[in-house]
């Protein structure tokens, strides 16, 4: 061995003085991407106001959106002849009010949408985990499962488990669910096969951390961007998902307001009242594009190979 | 006096198993295995620094982790401290963790990039001991000083700091808890030459300060060199030579250790000296040749090396080799 | 055994005042600032430097293959005495591969993974030699498995319809050395040609290049951070700090008598196998910044033998001697007093 320099510990002060570091961080050069594009941060605010309206409904609805007054059958929209600005897009084949009764639809959407792909994302992330981090009999049951699920055609699973379970608001979350969480679930495990090789995980099992804290502190927190990525673009998914159901009643019962039932009630009067149905469809049109709009904008943000180095 | 050694390792192997095809492994019965280390023995003292040093596909970096246990042994058993370490259950082993420690080659990826600093250094400390947090903060700030970074950066994350600071911090998490045993696996290697410098004297610094044991693992002989004790020579999983660093360099025996030390360009040789060039590359550890594995490429193979593995015999004092070439008869 | 350098002969490659800089989003990064570099036929230069030396990014200019947000600011590069700095990128592409070669650090991302190897070397054969490629296919492929033999690849034959990734690490360099001389080109630069290769895989490489350098007397460039592999293979150095030459001269020179602090410090903080006992002194602090540099010596937070007039400005490159030029105020103004 070798006598090391006398004025070693001079030298490591000095070292001290000069090791100075930098001060960029990534999550601000991603939101910057982020923010540069308009039609994202327009997306965005949609979404935004989609959840302020259906928190406030009571704000924003002009009516009471179950209210019927046979007076006002099909009655058209405010521009139009015969329609009244008090029931600015007319009314249905009971009288209730369109645009309170999207008002309360937004409700439902958004709250079946934000809670399936909630819970179906917490599901995921520890199945996925589990698969990925725990492989051998945890990673072959659960993969099996993913495979099975994946297998059936996601609208009519869904309707026989609504056939099985019966109709309504907590049913379609939940048979939305049973299907849902395999999409994070499979994406979690890949992102875990992946990370599980990287010298840091090795650190951390070296010095004999827990499997609970290498898979929820070590691991999770690098895999979550593209969870959240995929998590936000499968909402509008889910949402078209609830309509659907809704719209061929085995969604939310009448008289609760859903824009998928509302599509559904307008059918018969598609001729005369063409605005029973259409206004419904335009709100699905317009929430989905911004979700789907925003979560890619989101995903293209944090790519690494969309950002200038 | 404390003969013993610090950490005994005693016939160690260790084992790939790769995809194999339903066919071959059925019918043909043909196992597409690795062997990453083949029976490997050696004893490291307590305080000394020995250097491990190959090529590609040698297997060090596997050895050193295998005597950590972060792979599991096929074959053999690993002694630290006269302990059978190899036979534990996970619960035992996390004891013996504070005590065996390990510095990783990358400093981009061995630092977790969704945790501070001092979240980083800090875990060893959570792990094992239950101190309080003024207590941990101390222990923390102590460690980061003492490997040259203030600790005002503590909060910060490890995109924040260059490849030299980086290693500092996994150094620091290393020695936070006092090991007795710490596996360098390549530490400066990814450094740019004057960082290297730096981190070399800081680790002999340390080691100095600190009392520890060092395997250390590189494929840069000269840094080897100038840190180890003793260097023990591995190629395609097997140890082929081991000796003290002087001896070694003086005396090398086994050919490829020759040939290798040779082949280091060297600064104060201003102009291209003669050498043995090998001819090749090293054969792929998926289908090692029979018998001792570099007769292939040896160019003083005779007709037993093709055909028997050697075993490895002490040249003269401390100083063991595996070559038919060198049986003391 | 180092070729006799004709310096009657014009020089090969002339860079004066060659400046490449970068727009990026924290500021302009002078990566290259005022390199002048003469190098002569048949000789082997090296180029030494670390992170942000700016050593691969001056070649990555001579080459041309400078991208936004980098482009060349100022100075000249004259090869074979035609000014580079002028060319359309038409006419660098007929230049480049066939008289300028370069190799890259990484064989594996430099070579194209879901191109056959044949393809690869027969794409730059058909690209630059006309006589070849008149000749056909055949022929291209008969020069390719010459020039892969040459390079020391076993089996070359059979081997010409493999992929990148089905070779070694060694291999892939020798790879691409094969297509770097495929059109025995006057100029190759070998950008870090043995970092990431084996000691004795180090060897054959350097020794394919030695060798290969002596038949074609083809002049050399290799650009690398191990001061063993400048001293043993190159008969002029060029050492490089923050995107500046601080020195440059005859290999045995810098490396025995080096005059820059750097320099200086380098040599001391290597390990040496003959001199083990000797401690290495490594050099504090790291390389600074490179956005907005301010102008004053750039090794200053790092000299030991600064003074308060190395802040006063940006310091110039002077000739020492006939052969070496040093950028350090302290040994041109010692070398002022003592004649």
């Amino acid at each position: 061995m070798n006598i090391t320099d006398t004025n070693s510990s001079e030298n490591r002060i000095d070292m001290i003085e000069k090791t100075e570091v930098k001060t960029v961080s990534l999550f601000s050069i991603n939101m910057k991407n982020f923010l540069g594009n308009r039609l994202a941060v327009i997306a965005s605010l949609i979404v935004i106001f989609a959840v302020i309206v259906s928190i406030f409904s009571s704000f924003f609805a002009p009516h009471d959106p179950n209210k019927t007054d046979l007076f006002l059958r099909l009655q058209p929209p405010a521009w139009m002849d015969g329609g009244e600005w008090s029931h600015p897009l007319g009314a249905d084949h009971l009288g209730r009010d369109i645009l309170s009764r999207i008002v309360y639809g937004t409700r439902v959407s958004i709250i079946v949408g934000f809670s399936v792909i909630f819970i179906a994302t917490a599901v995921g992330i520890l199945t996925g985990l589990m698969a990925g981090y725990l492989k051998g009999k945890f990673d072959l049951v659960i993969s099996t499962i993913v495979d099975i699920l994946l297998g059936f055609p996601y609208l009519i699973f869904a309707i026989a488990l609504m056939a099985v379970m019966g109709p309504g608001f907590q049913n379609i979350i939940l048979a939305l669910v049973y299907k849902e969480w395999v999409i994070p679930c499979r994406v979690v495990r890949g992102e875990t096969l992946a990370v599980k090789e990287i010298e840091y995980v090795e650190a951390a099992q070296a010095l004999g951390a827990s499997t609970f804290h290498i898979m929820l502190k070590e691991i999770l927190p690098n895999i979550l961007s593209p969870v959240i990525v995929v998590a936000t673009t499968r909402m509008a998914t889910v949402i078209i998902l609830e309509s659907s159901l809704s719209f061929l009643g085995l969604g939310v019962q009448p008289p609760m307001a859903s824009w998928g039932n509302m599509v559904a009630d307008g059918r018969e009067f598609m001729l005369e009242a063409w605005w029973v149905s259409t206004f419904s469809g335009i709100a699905i049109l317009i929430l989905v594009l911004s979700m789907n709009i925003a979560s890619l904008s989101l995903r293209d943000a944090f790519d690494p190979r969309f950002s200038e180095s | 006096m404390n003969n013993k050694p610090l950490l005994k390792v005693e016939n160690i192997s260790k084992h790939f198993h790769l995809q194999t095809s339903f066919i071959d492994k059925y019918f043909l019965k043909k196992m597409n295995t690795v062997k990453a280390v083949s029976n490997i023995s050696l004893d490291i003292k307590q305080g000394e620094t020995l250097g491990l040093i190959g090529e590609s596909g040698c297997g060090k970096s596997t050895l050193g982790r295998v005597i950590l246990r972060l792979h599991e042994p096929t074959h053999g058993k690993v002694y630290f401290e006269s302990e059978n370490i190899t036979a534990l259950n996970q619960l035992d082993l996390k004891s013996i963790r504070k005590k065996m420690q390990i510095i990783f080659q990358d400093p981009y990826a061995s630092l977790n990039p969704r945790m501070t600093i001092e979240e980083i250094v800090k875990l060893p400390l959570k792990i094992h001991e239950s101190l309080s947090r003024k207590e941990m903060n101390q222990r923390v700030v102590d460690i980061i000083e003492k490997v040259g970074l203030k600790p005002q950066y503590l909060k910060r994350y490890p995109h924040q700091f260059s490849g030299g600071q980086r290693q500092r911090i996994g150094i620091a998490r290393a020695l936070i808890l006092q090991p007795k045993f710490v596996v360098c696996d390549e530490p400066v290697s990814a450094l740019d030459v004057s960082i290297q410098a730096q981190i070399i004297q800081l680790m002999a610094q340390l080691k100095e300060e600190l009392s520890l044991t060092f395997l250390f693992i590189s494929h840069d002989i000269s840094v080897v060199a100038y840190l180890s004790d003793r260097i023990a020579v591995m190629y395609l999983g097997e140890l082929v030579e081991l000796a003290n660093v002087g001896e070694l360099l003086k005396n090398p025996r086994h050919p490829y250790t020759r040939i290798l030390l040779d082949a280091i360009p060297q600064v104060d040789q201003v102009g291209v000296h003669k050498r043995v060039v090998l001819k090749g590359d090293i054969p792929s550890p998926l289908d090692p040749p029979k018998g001792c594995k570099f007769h292939t490429r040896c160019p003083d193979a005779v007709e037993k090396c093709s055909a028997e593995i050697p075993e490895s015999r002490e040249y003269s004092a401390g100083h063991w080799v595996s070559c038919h070439l060198f049986h003391n008869n | 055994m180092k070729k006799e350098i004709d310096k009657n002969q014009p020089p090969l490659l002339e860079i004066n005042n060659l400046s490449t800089y970068f727009d990026t989003h924290s500021g302009l990064v002078k990566a290259v600032d005022g390199v002048g570099i003469k190098l002569y036929p048949g000789e082997c230069l090296g180029v030494v430097g670390e992170s942000g030396s700016g050593k691969s990014v001056t070649f990555l200019s001579v080459m041309g293959l400078i991208k936004k947000p980098g482009r060349i600011a100022s100075g000249s590069i004259k090869f074979d005495g035609r000014e580079l700095t002028d060319l359309s990128p038409r006419q660098y592409r007929k230049i480049r591969g066939k008289e300028i070669a370069m190799t890259l650090q990484d064989a594996l991302t430099a070579l194209n993974p879901s191109i056959k190897i044949i393809d690869q070397i027969s794409e730059v054969l058909r690209e630059h030699d006309k006589e070849v490629k008149a000749q056909g296919k055949k022929a291209i492929k008969n020069r390719a498995v010459e020039m892969m033999k040459l390079v020391g690849i076993p089996d070359a034959k059979n081997r010409l319809k493999d992929y990148p990734h089905q070779f070694s690490g060694g291999m892939r360099q020798r790879i691409m050395i094969a297509i770097a001389l495929a059109c025995k080109p006057k100029l190759l630069i070998a950008d870090e040609p043995t970092t990431a290769l084996d000691v004795t895989i180090q060897a054959q490489v350097l020794n394919l290049i030695a060798d290969i350098r002596k038949e074609l007397n083809m002049s050399v460039i290799i650009i690398t951070h191990n001061l063993g592999v400048v001293s043993e293979y190159t008969d002029k150095t060029v050492v490089m700090y923050a995107g500046q030459i601080v020195e440059k001269g005859l290999t045995r020179d810098v490396i025995l008598n080096p005059q820059h602090p750097y320099s200086q410090g380098l040599l001391k903080s290597i390990p040496r196998l003959s001199e083990l006992d000797t401690a290495i002194y490594p050099i504090p602090g790291q390389v600074p910044d490179l956005v907005n540099l301010p102008a004053m010596c750039r090794f200053y937070s790092r000299c030991s033998k600064r003074s308060e007039e190395c802040k006063k400005g940006d310091i110039q490159i002077k000739k020492l001697s006939a052969h070496s030029e040093v950028r350090c105020l302290k040994v041109t103004n010692e070398l002022k007093t003592s004649q």
